[in-house]
């Protein structure tokens, strides 16, 4: 899975939200690395609800303008949750390894 | 309310995309793109625009995922496009060069080559599914020489090749008994062009007897290696297209007809898989082109049997059902079965 997906999955876990508000909620999740835009954003929400991770919530019009919000399907919350596991494991491991690493520099 | 010149160049620029993808996301990427936008911006920013556009040929060529039938269709789909494709470019080419004489032409020009000749005149045009039409003439002239065959039409503006001198006999079948003998003959051929046709000449000459014949045909103007591989491209190209459109439909259209769309679609795989092979065959003899005869990859389907066990029009004949299959796949599909609110056309 890769990052933009697993943020816009995460986003979307805590409650289900429009376009803007999932690129919003993505730019704080990533502390502002990741900046998507529409085409990425609307392209993976395509996607995703191809896979059936995702789904549309409800649609509502605000001034004219259609905003649709998406929300986590229970596939999609199982998928997240499987790769947060991964994630949370290899990080682990990564910890794991760098506590053993001998410490550099030195006369001796 | 008229919308915003921001909203209506997003607009145009969501044409981009494809239409199913336009009717499904199209109002709501530009809710978002107006969201994002800054306060007074009147126009999208140079790398969005790119971006967007960029955006939308990708989804062009993208085919629902976790589909592997859907993968090996639009494979398969691509390679017959470019085999179509190679052909039409082949048949592009073939317009750029010079038009065969008609027939009272051709028996003139026999009759210069032969130098007058008997009252026998005969002609035949030949379709061959591997290169250009040609045209044969042929007319008997005892006393033929090469030498003065050239010099006629040296004058007459034609380009004369060398004269071969061929092997010296003619087996004739003439004898009142039926028994084929061998007549010693003088035989010579030779080339000539003029106006981008090319000419072979021919004469057999033993006594009494002389048959001199013409072969025409029109000489590669140059367009048809680029042509070719120009429209194998575009066919290539055109076919993933198409398949990724196809798929979508599918994906989109109600249970029952989405079966039988497949089996029309797989049936029409089927009958277009063999014209497109005899057409790659013929596209690897346009590209390896030696000799004088110019090949082309349209002539697959001249009324001549492509290979031994085919019948004459069996190449036109699975085209032709291939492509109606195709269509009637196409339109049992119907797109106006998608959800999502429609983005009205952008002005």
């Amino acid at each position: 899975m890769q990052e933009p997906t697993f943020l816009i999955l995460t986003a979307l876990a805590g409650e289900p939200l429009h376009g803007y508000g999932v690129i919003q909620s993505v730019a704080s999740l990533s502390a502002g690395d990741v900046k998507l835009r529409a085409g990425t954003l609307y392209g993976a929400l395509d996607r995703l609800t191809e896979q059936g991770l995702i789904e549309v919530d409800r649609e509502e019009a605000v001034d004219g303008r259609l905003r649709r919000y998406y929300k986590l399907t229970d596939n999609g919350a199982g998928a997240l949750s499987a790769e947060a596991e991964r994630l949370r494991r290899n990080a682990a491991a990564a910890e794991t390894q760098l506590r053993r690493r001998p410490l550099m520099g030195g006369a001796a | 309310m008229t919308a915003a010149p921001l909203e209506r160049r997003y607009r145009r620029l969501l044409l981009a995309y494809p239409g199913r993808y336009r009717r499904v996301h199209g109002a709501e990427m530009v809710t978002t793109l107006m969201d994002m936008a800054d306060a007074g911006q009147s126009r999208p920013f140079a790398a969005e625009a790119w971006h967007l556009f960029l955006g939308g040929l990708r989804q062009r060529f993208r085919v629902p995922s976790g589909r592997p039938l859907v993968l090996v269709a639009a494979v398969l789909t691509t390679l017959i496009g470019g085999g179509f494709g190679a052909a039409a470019g082949s048949w592009t080419a073939e317009r750029t060069f010079t038009a065969l004489p008609g027939d009272a032409a051709v028996a003139a020009l026999t009759r210069q080559a032969a130098g007058g000749g008997g009252d026998d005149f005969s002609t035949d045009r030949s379709a061959s599914p591997w290169f250009t039409e040609m045209v044969l003439g042929a007319v008997d002239s005892p006393g033929w020489t090469a030498q003065d065959a050239e010099r006629r039409l040296a004058a007459d503006g034609w380009r004369v090749g060398a004269t071969r001198n061929l092997a010296g006999a003619v087996y004739s079948s003439s004898t009142s008994d039926g028994r084929v003998e061998r007549v010693e003959a003088r035989s010579a051929a030779f080339d000539a062009t003029r106006d981008g046709l090319l000419m072979q000449v021919t004469g057999h000459v033993s006594a009494g007897h002389g048959t001199v014949s013409i072969m025409l045909w029109p000489a590669d103007t140059g367009a048809l290696k680029p042509l070719t591989v120009a429209g194998l491209l575009l066919g290539l190209l055109g076919g993933w297209m198409v398949a990724a459109a196809g798929a979508y439909r599918m994906r989109e259209s109600p249970g029952g007809r989405r079966r039988i769309a497949a089996l029309l679609a797989g049936l029409a795989v089927a009958a277009l898989a063999t014209p497109a092979f005899a057409f790659y065959i013929n596209v690897m003899r346009v590209l390896e082109a030696s000799g004088s005869v110019v090949n082309t990859v349209h002539s697959a389907l001249n009324a001549s049997p492509y290979w031994s066990y085919s019948t004459p029009w069996m190449l036109v004949q699975l085209s032709v059902a291939g492509a109606l299959f195709a269509i009637v796949a196409w339109l049992m599909t119907d797109r106006r079965g998608t959800t999502g609110s429609a983005v009205p056309a952008a002005g």
